[in-house]
């Protein structure tokens, strides 16, 4: 068997070899191991899965029409990485993971959130090499306005406490690297000491935002006086500023300019944000969890991660092109069928993504047009209460309205405390009950109102409005068993609208629409 | 620095699993026996860190003190705000821890700490106290989760337990099961049809999707079917309450939602918490404070004395607390800022004494006098009064055994 499955390898390398170094990698891998990898997933698989993993949201129904008269999925792609809503996502997204995976309701007094949202937009936009990207999140300071990746750091500092939070940010985010055990005592299964995590939080010591007189939590200063050494707290022992190589800053230097050095400089630096993209797409990242890699991780696949990485740094660590490489690769493209046996990590189908917290609020803008009902209720809210106060102000903002927009959404998976992470997705009792009978979403859902009411209005037969509540939900048309249950439904109502609403509920609640398959 | 909040290790623990094979406990003899006497928890949260000087620990006439009175409650020499009027009456029933403290001054992190007694850990996600609590104790109430949370998200979900034991938040007390009852204009039978394409619907999904989140999120969606048709949502239903017990609780969204408590616990609900919001005063905190007590007043009385008479405040345990308590100092807009040095709880029944104080603050309320009690002590009290071993650990889904409680100690004067 393995001489004929290496027989058969020989003959296909022979014949071509593919440029996309994923294919090349699981092509061999999956031959020796003899794995068949699924069919290709079909086109509205493929067009739903890549719209929601780049723009957040679902395809609408025209862009469905459109990519099923010339479905060039590689045209496509470039369509994706390029569009606004790219931008948006990847700010949103990136935004859960800077801020730990929490809105807080006080977060716009903390920081300039306009400011911040707005620089990771054009982060993504421009594709920033993501080296420059954390550069400037780890040694920007001064006005936040000015400087808005400066408020990565302002956000997690605490007057009142030594900066730990933003030490263990900096490791985890950017390194992948634990360091939060070792704050209290040496770590117990891996090499580093409590004094490798002070000397982390020791290049922040003196960082401080300047006070706040108002509520006004936009104009925050990050102020910048490096102190040097600093005590480890409750302890006699003195630490300056170090690496976990054991490098420290010049004497004349802001300490900050030199840990984002030495962070970008670190072998793990490509490494966790390749982790992090590919589990971001694939479902599954190499190393679990996707920010902890420690020195018993074993990777799924060393050498895919290594080719990976120095393909990042052929494109001068710039990310789109790698997330080209991944959307175009045929692990990606894969079909997600999967039965009991499979070992998902072989990649040789599609891994189910629950959909994450930012692509369900898209989600539920896009079917219930929750936001024009947010707006509603913001203006309502300035009427009883007025627009001279920071609330009231701050809704007015697009980018803070989006935060209260992401603060409904978490509450409605809530309670849940920070990030339902695919690996431990539980499902939401409350978000069940909210979409099957909550009367204001219900509300949304009419024959005559929102989205199912635009699509009755504008088809008149059944089975083109069954197309079209299928398309809207679900990103392709009914299947052969489907469309004959939901027409011998809609039938038997004898014409009754209402009927339609029952579908555009079933499909609004079916397992189907909570998962990126 | 032997205990981590973020593990459930300290580092002297790693020396005796490493010598001894497992972590031993060593409490004092007299914590280690067991009341087993409360079985169930009431929580009266106060989110947004309520003042201590202006509630629980007066300080009349001194530089801190503010403008409120202080006045004598039912226990000779025990003296509380004077807009505490009522819960003043019922003194008797509980006592006050004044030296509970922390370090964390920050909302959303503090609330976390002082609902699961740890601090936030991004690769770890602690269990609600409640739900720690139900999943213990097991839950008799058909189709109820066994922790619920009434008023404002507590944002603390089941943690590293099964999602069974998420708390199930009542946002509205007026229109307690809003989002329980079928919307305007669906029918039991239309519910039934709908019912029926998704199960359909979701059928074709599941076979061609092996993957254990299919099932949860299938499961999710059972549970909340389960608690649409649960016999006890009647628990949910004060009106048939009668006229004179209402009025105990006094008329606020409070008051009632405190009576809702009691209906759910006598439905065998095991942990009910129940939120009172906005007591984040840095500004005018005085008149704001005075508004919110004037609501906590009647519902906290209320609830302490209708337990009482019921005989169900032996095996109801009371917990009156929030995130953090605010500076003695007055900043310059008439308010209190965030404060951890020392803050108020105060507990009732379970088992505990009444009309003890625990602790002392110096005269001006900036420090602790005498006997500090930490937020693991609180807890420890809670999981003693209630049998639950706070030794105990359970693996979490990171592969990482964590013990219910690290460190803390019973009350051991709220214990005898």
């Amino acid at each position: 068997m393995r001489i004929a499955a290496l027989a058969a390898l020989l003959a296909a390398s022979a014949q071509d070899t593919p440029a996309n170094p994923i294919d090349r990698y699981f092509d061999r891998h999956w031959a020796e191991r003899q794995i068949a990898p699924a069919p290709r997933a079909d086109d509205y698989e493929f067009l739903r899965r890549a719209s929601l993993d780049v723009l957040g949201r679902l395809p609408k129904p025209d862009e469905i029409r459109a990519f099923e008269k010339s479905p060039d999925r590689d045209r496509k792609i470039d369509e994706l990485l390029g569009h606004a809503d790219a931008a948006e996502f990847f700010a949103d997204t990136w935004m859960r993971i800077l801020l730990n995976y929490h809105f807080e309701e006080t977060a716009p007094l903390k920081m300039n959130f306009p400011a911040f949202r707005g620089y990771l937009k054009e982060a993504y936009a421009k594709d920033l090499p993501y080296r420059d990207f954390a550069t400037q999140l780890l040694s920007d300071y001064g006005d936040n306005q000015k400087k808005p990746a400066s408020n990565f750091i302002l956000v997690a500092l605490d007057p009142m406490e030594p900066p730990h939070e933003i030490a263990a940010r900096t490791t985890r985010i950017f390194l992948g690297v634990q360091l939060q055990c070792a704050r209290c005592h040496d770590h117990p299964f891996e090499k580093y000491t409590q004094e490798d995590f002070w000397g982390i939080a020791a290049f922040f010591n003196g960082m401080k935002p300047k006070a706040r007189t108002t509520f006004d939590g936009f104009g925050v200063k990050l102020m910048a006086e490096p102190k040097g050494v600093m005590m480890i707290p409750d302890s006699k022992t003195e630490v300056r500023p170090t690496f976990l190589d054991g490098r420290k800053p010049e004497a004349d230097e802001v300490p900050l300019k030199a840990l984002a050095r030495y962070v970008v400089e670190d072998k793990q630096f490509p490494r966790a944000i390749v982790n992090r993209l590919w589990s971001h797409f694939m479902g599954r990242g190499f190393v679990e969890p996707v920010d902890k890699f420690t020195d018993r991780s074993r990777p799924t696949h060393p050498a895919l991660l290594d080719t990976l990485c120095a393909e990042l740094a052929a494109n001068g660590t710039r990310l789109k092109p790698l997330m080209r490489t991944i959307l175009s690769s045929k692990a990606y493209q894969a079909g997600c069928a999967s039965s009991k046996d499979d070992d998902a990590a072989a990649h040789a189908h599609m891994i189910l993504k629950p959909q994450t917290p930012v692509q369900l609020l898209n989600l539920l803008n896009w079917t219930l047009n929750l936001d024009v009902f947010l707006q509603q209720y913001y203006q309502q809210y300035l009427k009883a209460f007025g627009d001279d106060n920071f609330f009231a102000k701050s809704y007015g903002n697009p980018e803070v309205f989006r935060m209260y927009l992401h603060i409904f959404t978490q509450g409605l998976l809530a309670p849940s405390g920070t990030a339902p992470e695919a690996s431990k997705y539980t499902g939401s009792v409350r978000l069940a009950l909210k979409l099957m009978n909550s009367n204001d979403l219900q509300g949304l859902v009419k024959a005559d109102f929102g989205r199912l009411g635009d699509i009755l209005k504008r088809e008149k037969t059944p089975e083109g409005r069954l197309v079209e509540i299928f398309y809207t939900l679900v990103s392709r048309p009914p299947t052969a068993p489907e469309r004959e249950r939901y027409l011998e439904y809609v039938q038997k109502k004898k014409g009754d609208k209402k009927a339609y609403e029952d579908v555009y509920w079933v499909l609004l609640n079916s397992t189907e629409l909570f998962f990126n398959h | 620095m032997t205990n981590c909040a973020h593990c459930s290790l300290g580092r002297r623990d790693f020396i005796k699993i490493a010598f001894s094979g497992a972590a031993a406990a060593s409490l004092p003899a007299w914590a280690a026996t067991k009341p087993e006497k409360a079985k169930a928890v009431i929580l009266l949260w106060m989110q947004g860190g309520p003042s201590q000087i202006d509630t629980f620990d007066p300080k009349p006439g001194t530089a801190t003190g503010g403008p409120f009175k202080a006045i004598e409650t039912n226990v000779a020499g025990t003296f509380i705000s004077e807009h505490l009027p009522r819960v003043a009456q019922v003194a008797d029933k509980f006592s006050i821890v004044r030296t509970l403290h922390s370090k964390d001054p920050n909302h959303d992190t503090a609330r976390y700490l002082l609902h699961t007694g740890y601090r936030t850990d991004p690769t770890l996600e602690h269990p609600h106290l409640g739900s720690l609590i139900a999943a213990e104790l097991g839950t008799t109430a058909e189709g109820l989760p066994g922790c619920i949370t009434i008023g404002k998200d507590s944002t603390v979900g089941s943690g590293y337990l099964p999602p069974e034991q998420a708390p199930l938040l009542v946002e509205k007390i007026e229109n307690p099961l809003e989002d329980l009852k079928l919307p305007a204009g669906v029918t039991r039978f239309r519910l039934e049809d709908r019912q029926n394409l998704l199960a359909a619907q979701n059928a074709a999904f599941a076979a061609n999707h092996a993957d254990g989140r299919v099932d949860a999120q299938q499961k999710a969606y059972e549970r909340a079917l389960a608690l649409m048709r649960s016999p006890h949502l009647k628990a949910f239903d004060l009106s048939g309450e009668p006229a004179e017990t209402r009025a105990l609780y006094g008329s606020g969204a409070f008051g009632k939602a405190c009576l809702m408590a009691r209906r759910l616990v006598e439905a065998g609900v095991r942990f009910v918490e129940v939120s009172l919001a906005d007591w984040d005063t840095h500004a005018d905190n005085f008149t704001r404070s005075k508004g919110l007590m004037e609501q906590l007043d009647p519902g906290m009385a209320g609830l302490l004395a209708d337990l009482d008479r019921r005989k169900m405040l032996g095996e109801t345990l009371v917990v009156w607390m929030g995130e953090f308590g605010r500076t003695p100092h007055v900043n310059g807009g008439k308010g209190r800022d965030h404060f951890t040095r020392n803050f108020c709880a105060a507990l009732a029944g379970g088992g505990l004494a009444g009309g003890r104080v625990i602790g002392r603050t110096n005269a001006l309320g900036t420090e602790p006098a005498e006997r500090p009690v930490s937020v693991q002590d609180l807890f420890a009290t809670i999981y003693r009064q209630l049998g639950v071993d706070p030794q105990k650990k359970y693996m979490t889904p990171v592969g990482r055994p964590i013990k219910i409680l690290d460190g803390g100690e019973p009350v051991k004067e709220l214990c005898s």
